[in-house]
C-alpha cells in the first residue's frame, strides 16, 4: 500500500505539512485498533469517494487506484469482522432510560414515571441505544434504587380503581363561579364551554387519579355555531406539582359534530396526583368572551356543548377495568393473604398516609423461595441459574431470620433484582446470539422493551420463525414503543416542542398545529410500516394525514376537523414524503430563522447518509462575518467561499437550499418574514393577521455533482435517482437502532445485501425489517 | 502605568511576597488573644460555575492589565467588586475546539483524548470531582454537582465517566434543608442499609458477569465499578447524616422549579441555593452548571441564546447576546454580594470559597476556544484586576486549576494540562 501512498498522498499529508491532521508518513496501519481502523475508513472513503487527491492536484491512475483501494478495503473488512468475532460490534450495553422505564412496566403490569429519575441519554451515532455513549455514573446506581422503590410502591399501593361520571351541572357545580365568569352556562343539561385553555377557567377538571396507569375518557359533546364544521373536544394532564399552572399540557382530541349529540373516546396514561383536563382547544379567547358575559349577554359564536364526561382506569391491557388486588399485586405476592400494615406491625396507622394491605404468609421462607424463582427469570429475561439465584434467596431468607417482615422482606429482594446487573445491562456475548439474547434483541428493537414468554420460547434460529415473530410484533400494541422511539431519534421528533417561534412573526403557531404536525410524521411512519409502503415514499408520495390547521399552513383549506386522516394530496402541492413534513421542517430551524447549513446538514446524515468530517481546526479560527451580506444564500457564500470551505459545503448546502422556501414552522414562503416595517405585508389565512414582508426567497441549487434543481419538487426529483442509497441510508440507521452499535467497515457488505433483496421486493419498510433480523450484524453480538 | 508591561509577571511576583510578609503579622495581632492559638481554621471551599457558550470578549476584556483596568461594557457590572476577583484574558485549553470542548473545560485534558464529539471521549477527573476527593470535610455532602444539564457534561469522575447534574432545584432545596418525619428518617435508614448490601452485590455480580465477556467489555465493567464504588461512598456518607437534623435556613422553599425561559428566576435560585448550601457548610465543592440559556423571556429578546452567540459580526444579533449576557453577569454580581454578606470567622464568605466563572468558548461565533472569559473571585487570592496574558499564546487553563487547587489546601503541582502553577494570584 506504500508506493501509492508515497506517489499520491504524502505531498500534503506528511509530517511536515499534515494537512487535514493527517500525517500517513507516521501513520501505522493497525486496523484491530479500533481508532487507527476509524482513521483508515476515513482514507478509505476521501480517495473511494474521489474527493481525494483534490481535483486540482495529479489524479492516480484508474487501475491503481482501483488496486489499492480493493486491498485496503479487504484488509480493513477482515480486520473488522476479526474485531466483531473477538469483541462484538460494540461494549456490553445497559439499558436506556427509557428501555429501563418499559422493562419494569412490562414486568410488572404498570404505568410508572421512571425514566424522569434518569439524566437525558446521549444520543450516539443519532440514537440513545448505542453503547458507546450509555455511561453508568455514581448517579446511576443511586437512581437505579430509587427507581425500583418508586416501581414497587407504585405496584403494592393500596386504592381502588376510579369510576367517575359526571353530567354537566355536575362539572358546573366543581367550579361554579369561575365558570360562569368567564362566559361559560349551562343549559339544558350541558355545560356550554365558550373559551379555551386558562386553567383554572375555562378548563374541566377531572378527579385525580387514584392510581398510575391508563385511563379511559369518554366524553359526551356537540358543536354549536362553526358553520356547519366539527369542533374539537381536547384531553390534556395537568399534575398537581405542575410548574406550569396556567395550561394542562395537551395531549390528545376528537372531533364532535354540529348536528348531534356524540359521544368521543380517547385514553391516557396517568400518574398518581395527576388528573384529566378537558377543554376546546379552539374556542375563542376568553378576552372576546368576557366583555359579552359581562354585559349579561350569553355568548352566540363557537361554543362546545359537553352533556356528560366519564373516566374510568386504570385499564388492563384487554381494556378492563382492574380491580384490587392489581396484576401487579399478584406478580409480587401470588395469592397471599392481606392484612392491614397496622395489624401487621402491631404500630398505628400513620395519620396522613393510608393503612395499605400487605401479604402475611404462613410458610415464609416456602413462599419467599417460590415467588422470588418465579420472578427472576421474568426480570432477568433468560432462564437463571442456581448460581444466580442464590444470593437472592439468601438476601430475603437472612432479613426474615433477623426478623424483618415478610413483606417488606420481599419487597427488598425485588428491589435487588430490580438493580442486578443481569437486569441492567444486555446479556450479549461476542459471536452468534443464543437464542435468549436473540429475543431480547428482538424485544428490544421492536417493542423497545423487554421479550414476553412466548418470543423467549420461540426457535428463533429458524428464519422462518423468526420472520413469524416479527409479524406478531409488529402487530402487537407496544410496537408504538418503537416506532415513537425510533422516529424520535432519526427524525429528531423529541425536539419538537425544543423552540417556541415568535409568536409576532408566526401568529398562527400554536400548541394545536405542533401536535398535529408531530402526528402527521407518526402516522405516515406507521403507514409505511404497517401497509409495507415504499421507504421511497419518505422522499416523495402523493399521500400524507392531515387535519385543518395543517391544511391551513399546507395551503390545502379544504381539510376540515381536527383528528388527522389519510389526504391524497393535489399535483403542485410541495408536501408529501418526510423533507416536507412541518415537523421536520421545525426540527430543523431553531424558532427565529432557518439554515440551509444546519438543514442540509440534518437531512445529509439521517436521510442520506452522507457525514460529513467537522470543520477542521484551522477553519474554526475564521469568525463569520454575515454583515452587509443580504439575502441567506449571498451570506453564506460570504463565509465559506475558500476552498477548504467549499469542498464540504458542496455536499452539506444543497438540501438545506432546496428548504428554503419553507419557514420555521413549516408553511411555504415566497418572502421571509422580518420583525421591521418594510412597507409591504404578508396575510396569513384563516386569520388574516398581517406580518411585515422581507426580501424574496430564492429558490433552487446546485447538486453536489453540478445538477441543479430550481426548488424543492426537483430536488426531490434528484433524489430519487440514487434508490439504493436512500435505502442504505435508512437500512444503516434502523441497524444502528435494532443493535445499539455504530455502523462499521464489515457491516458494508451486509447492508449492501439488504439494500439488494430490499430493491427486489418494491423497497418495502417492513420487508426491510424482516431482512434486517436476518442479517448478520444483527445476529450477532 | 507602561512601565509595568515589560515584566508584569516579576513585578507581580514581587508585589505578592511583599504584602504576604506584611499581611500575616498583621492579621495575627489583630486576632483577640483567646483566639490565637485555638481558632480553628476558616474552611476552604471550591465552586466552578460552568458555561458553554462563552461571553463576547469585545465587550469583556479590557485592554490594560492589573486593578486599574479600564472598565468595560460588561466589567460595569461587576464594578462594586473591584480588587475582589481577577479577569484572566490569554488564558485557555491549548487547541481546544467547538462545543464538545465543554467536556474538557473543568479536566482540562490532552485534547486529542475528547476532540471527536462522537467517538467516545477519554477523558479523566474534572476539578470539581478532584477537590471532592480531597478535601476531607465532614459535611453532608462530599460535592453537589447541580444546575441544568449540559450536552457534552461538564464533571467527570477519574474513570472519565460523567457525573450527571442534579437539574431540579427545589429537589436540592428539599435534599439540603428540609427534614423528613421520624417515620421518615428511620425508613430511610433502612434503605440506605439495604442500598449498600445490594450495591455489594452488584459489585459481585458484575464480576462474574464479567468473566465471560471479551476485552472492551471488561474495561467497560471497570467503569462501572467505579461509580458502583462511588455510589457506596455517598451512601455511607449520607447513612452517617441520616440522624442529624437539616440546617434550617430562612428562605422559602421552592415549590416547582421556574421554566427554563425564565432566566431571572431560575439563575438567582440556583445562585441562591448554592450560596445557602456553602453558608450551612453543607458541602465545599459545588459545580454549577449554567448552560445555554435557550429563548429568555426578557424584554425586546427575540432570538435564542445559541442562536445570538452565533452573530456572525452581525451587530443587531451582538446586541441580542449581550442582553443575555448582561443578565447572567448581573446575576453572578448579586451573588458576589450575598457571599460576602455572609460573615464566617475573621471574613466572610466569599473570602473563604475560590469562586471560578468559566466558560469553554473564547468566540462561540466562531467556535473557537482560545482567549477564554475566565473569572477568578473570592477564595483568599491575591486578586489583581485583569490578568493579561499572551493573547495569541494561550496560558493553559490547568495552570490556574493547580493554583487553585492549592489555595483550598490541596498540594501538588499538576492538573490536567498544566505546564506549571499559575502564580499570578
Amino acid at each position: 500500500m506504500k508506493p501509492f501512498l508515497e506517489a499520491n498522498c504524502v505531498d500534503c499529508h506528511d509530517s511536515e505539512t499534515h494537512k487535514g491532521g493527517l500525517n500517513l508518513e507516521t501513520l501505522a496501519f493497525q486496523p484491530m485498533q479500533r481508532a487507527n481502523a476509524a482513521t483508515w475508513q476515513y482514507v478509505f472513503d476521501r480517495v473511494a469517494n474521489g474527493e481525494m487527491p483534490p481535483k486540482n492536484k495529479r489524479q492516480p491512475a484508474k487501475n491503481e487506484k482501483a488496486a489499492w483501494l480493493n486491498e485496503l478495503s479487504q484488509n480493513l473488512r477482515s480486520a473488522s469482522l476479526q474485531l466483531q468475532q473477538k469483541e462484538g460490534r460494540g461494549p456490553v450495553r445497559r439499558l436506556t432510560r427509557t428501555e429501563y422505564e418499559n422493562t419494569v412496566a412490562d414486568l410488572l403490569h404498570i404505568k410508572c414515571d421512571l425514566k424522569g429519575l434518569f439524566p437525558e441519554e446521549a444520543a450516539t451515532a443519532g440514537f440513545d441505544k448505542v453503547g458507546e455513549g450509555l455511561t453508568l455514573s455514581a448517579t446511576h446506581f443511586a437512581r437505579y434504587q430509587e427507581a425500583a422503590e418508586k416501581a414497587l410502591a407504585d405496584a403494592i399501593y393500596f386504592a381502588g380503581e376510579l369510576h367517575h361520571s359526571s353530567d354537566g351541572p355536575g362539572m358546573f357545580k366543581r367550579n361554579e363561579k369561575t365558570f360562569s365568569g368567564y362566559g361559560n352556562w349551562v343549559e339544558d343539561e350541558n355545560f356550554v364551554l365558550t373559551s379555551q385553555l386558562f386553567y383554572p377557567y375555562t378548563v374541566i377538571m377531572g378527579p385525580w387519579a387514584p392510581l398510575s396507569g391508563r385511563y379511559r375518557i369518554r366524553i359526551t359533546a356537540q358543536a354549536r355555531n362553526n358553520g356547519g364544521n366539527p369542533l374539537p373536544v381536547a384531553i390534556g394532564v395537568h399534575n398537581r406539582h405542575s410548574s406550569r399552572p396556567d395550561a394542562p399540557e395537551l395531549l390528545d382530541w376528537r372531533d364532535v359534530s354540529e348536528t348531534e349529540m356524540s359521544t368521543v373516546t380517547m385514553e391516557a396514561d396517568l400518574q398518581r396526583e395527576e388528573q384529566i383536563n378537558v377543554f376546546g382547544p379552539t374556542l375563542y379567547h376568553r378576552d372576546f368572551v368576557i366583555p359579552v358575559s359581562r354585559k349579561g349577554e350569553r355568548w352566540t359564536k363557537q361554543a362546545v356543548l359537553i352533556q356528560k364526561l366519564e373516566i374510568e382506569g386504570p385499564l388492563r391491557d384487554d381494556g378492563s377495568v382492574g380491580k384490587w388486588p392489581s396484576l401487579a399485586y399478584q406478580e409480587l405476592f401470588d395469592h397471599l393473604q392481606l392484612r392491614p400494615l397496622s395489624e401487621i406491625t402491631g404500630l398505628p396507622a400513620a395519620k396522613d398516609t393510608p393503612n395499605p394491605l400487605l401479604p402475611v404468609s404462613e410458610q415464609p421462607k416456602a413462599d419467599a423461595e417460590r415467588l422470588i424463582r418465579r420472578f427472576l427469570p421474568r426480570a432477568f429475561r433468560r432462564p437463571v441459574s442456581e448460581e444466580v439465584a442464590a444470593p437472592y434467596l439468601a438476601r430475603v431468607f437472612n432479613a426474615l431470620d433477623g426478623g424483618v417482615y415478610f413483606h417488606q422482606a420481599m419487597l427488598d429482594g425485588y428491589k435487588a433484582v430490580l438493580c442486578s446487573p443481569h437486569f441492567l445491562l444486555h446479556q450479549e456475548t461476542p459471536g452468534p446470539l443464543d437464542s435468549h439474547a436473540l429475543a431480547n434483541r428482538l424485544a428490544y428493537f421492536l417493542w423497545n422493551g423487554p421479550p414476553d414468554a412466548a418470543l423467549l420460547g420461540a426457535d428463533l434460529a429458524r428464519p422462518g420463525e423468526r420472520h413469524a415473530q416479527v409479524e406478531r410484533m409488529l402487530g402487537d400494541p407496544r410496537s408504538a414503543r418503537f416506532e415513537e422511539s425510533f422516529t424520535n431519534h432519526w427524525l429528531d421528533l423529541r425536539k419538537i416542542d425544543a423552540t417556541s417561534p415568535d409568536s409576532a412573526l408566526y401568529p398562527e403557531f400554536n400548541a394545536v398545529l405542533q401536535r398535529s404536525a408531530l402526528r402527521e410524521t407518526q402516522l405516515f411512519f406507521h403507514e409505511l410500516l404497517a401497509e409495507n409502503r415504499s421507504l421511497l415514499e419518505g422522499i416523495q408520495s402523493d399521500w400524507t394525514y392531515l387535519n385543518a390547521p395543517l391544511g391551513w399552513l399546507y395551503g390545502l383549506p379544504e381539510v376540515s376537523g381536527h383528528e388527522l386522516r389519510k389526504v391524497r394530496l393535489p399535483a403542485g402541492s410541495h408536501r408529501g414524503g418526510f423533507l416536507t413534513q412541518a415537523s421536520i421542517l421545525k426540527v430543523t430551524a431553531d424558532g427565529a430563522k432557518t439554515s440551509p447549513v444546519l438543514r442540509g446538514n440534518w437531512i445529509n446524515e439521517r436521510i442520506l447518509g452522507v457525514h460529513a468530517p467537522p470543520p477542521p481546526s484551522d477553519v474554526a479560527k475564521i469568525e463569520p462575518d454575515i454583515r452587509g451580506a443580504t439575502t441567506i444564500r449571498a451570506q453564506l457564500d460570504k463565509h465559506r467561499n475558500t476552498p477548504a470551505c467549499m469542498s464540504c459545503h458542496t455536499v452539506i448546502d444543497p438540501p438545506g437550499f432546496a428548504l428554503e422556501t419553507f419557514d420555521v414552522i413549516g408553511g411555504w414562503r415566497d418572502f421571509y418574514r422580518v420583525p421591521v416595517n418594510t412597507g409591504e405585508t404578508i396575510e396569513i389565512l384563516p386569520s388574516k393577521k398581517r406580518v411585515h414582508r422581507g426580501p424574496a426567497v430564492e429558490a433552487g441549487y446546485t447538486m453536489p455533482d453540478g445538477r441543479s434543481f430550481a426548488g424543492v419538487d426537483e430536488y426531490k426529483a434528484l433524489l430519487l435517482n440514487d434508490k439504493d442509497g436512500l435505502a442504505r441510508a435508512l437500512a444503516e440507521n434502523l441497524l444502528t437502532y435494532a443493535t445499539g452499535a455504530r455502523m462499521q467497515f464489515a457491516d458494508r457488505d451486509d447492508v449492501a445485501e439488504l439494500v439488494k433483496s430490499v430493491r427486489a421486493q418494491g423497497y418495502g419498510l417492513r420487508a426491510l425489517i424482516h431482512q434486517l433480523v436476518d442479517s448478520r450484524p444483527f445476529l450477532n453480538k | 502605568m507602561n512601565i509595568s508591561l515589560r515584566q508584569p509577571i516579576d513585578r507581580r511576583r514581587f508585589l505578592r511576597a511583599g504584602a504576604v510578609c506584611l499581611a500575616l503579622p498583621a492579621l495575627n495581632a489583630m486576632l483577640p488573644r483567646g483566639l490565637r492559638a485555638e481558632q480553628a481554621p476558616a474552611p476552604r471551599r471550591l465552586l466552578l460555575i460552568g458555561r458553554n457558550l462563552g461571553l463576547h470578549a469585545p465587550f469583556l476584556f479590557p485592554e490594560t492589565a492589573g486593578l486599574n483596568y479600564e472598565s468595560t461594557r460588561y466589567l460595569q457590572h461587576l464594578e462594586e467588586h473591584r480588587g475582589k476577583f481577577t479577569l484572566f484574558s490569554g488564558v485557555s485549553h491549548i487547541n481546544y475546539n467547538n462545543h464538545h470542548s465543554e467536556a474538557g473545560l473543568f479536566t482540562g485534558v490532552n485534547w486529542s483524548r475528547i476532540k471527536e464529539p462522537a467517538k467516545e471521549h477519554h477523558n479523566s477527573i474534572s476539578l470539581d470531582q478532584y477537590a471532592a476527593e480531597r478535601i476531607k470535610a465532614d459535611t453532608r455532602y462530599r460535592n453537589l454537582v447541580i444546575g441544568p444539564p449540559v450536552q457534552w457534561n461538564f464533571s467527570w469522575n477519574e474513570k472519565g465517566v460523567p457525573v450527571p447534574s442534579e437539574r431540579s432545584p427545589s429537589k436540592v432545596f428539599k435534599q439540603l434543608f428540609i427534614d423528613g418525619s421520624e417515620r421518615e428518617i428511620a425508613s430511610e435508614t433502612h434503605r440506605l442499609r439495604t442500598g449498600r448490601s445490594i450495591l455489594d452485590q452488584v459489585g459481585e455480580e458484575a464480576k462474574a458477569f464479567g468473566k465471560r465477556l471479551g476485552v472492551e467489555d471488561r474495561e467497560r465493567l471497570d467503569l462501572m465499578f467505579s461509580s458502583v464504588r462511588e455510589t457506596e461512598q455517598n451512601l455511607l456518607r449520607a447513612e452517617a447524616w441520616v440522624n442529624r437534623p437539616k440546617p434550617s435556613v430562612s428562605y422559602s422553599a421552592p415549590k416547582a422549579d421556574p421554566s427554563n425561559d425564565e432566566i431571572i428566576a431560575r439563575e438567582t435560585l440556583w445562585f441562591d441555593i448554592t450560596r445557602l448550601a456553602l453558608q450551612t457548610d453543607s458541602t465545599r465543592v459545588i459545580l454549577l452548571t449554567m448552560g445555554d440559556a435557550g429563548r429568555p423571556k426578557l424584554e425586546g429578546l427575540n432570538l435564542g441564546h445559541h442562536d445570538a452567540s452565533h452573530h456572525g459580526k452581525d451587530e443587531t444579533k451582538i446586541e441580542q447576546l449581550a442582553m443575555i449576557e448582561e443578565t447572567e453577569l448581573k446575576q453572578f454580581s448579586r451573588f458576589l454580594t450575598t457571599m460576602q454578606q455572609v460573615r464566617e470567622g475573621e471574613g466572610t464568605l466569599f473570602d473563604h470559597t475560590a469562586i471560578l466563572n468559566a466558560s469553554n468558548l473564547g468566540n462561540a461565533s466562531a467556535h473557537s476556544c482560545e482567549n477564554l472569559p475566565i473569572l477568578l473571585a473570592g477564595g483568599g487570592f491575591k486578586h489583581q484586576g485583569h490578568v493579561l496574558k499572551d493573547r495569541n499564546d494561550n496560558m493553559p487553563l490547568s495552570n490556574l486549576y493547580v493554583r487553585m487547587l492549592q489555595q483550598v489546601g490541596i498540594e501538588g503541582d499538576s492538573f490536567g494540562s498544566s505546564t506549571r502553577v499559575a502564580d499570578e494570584v
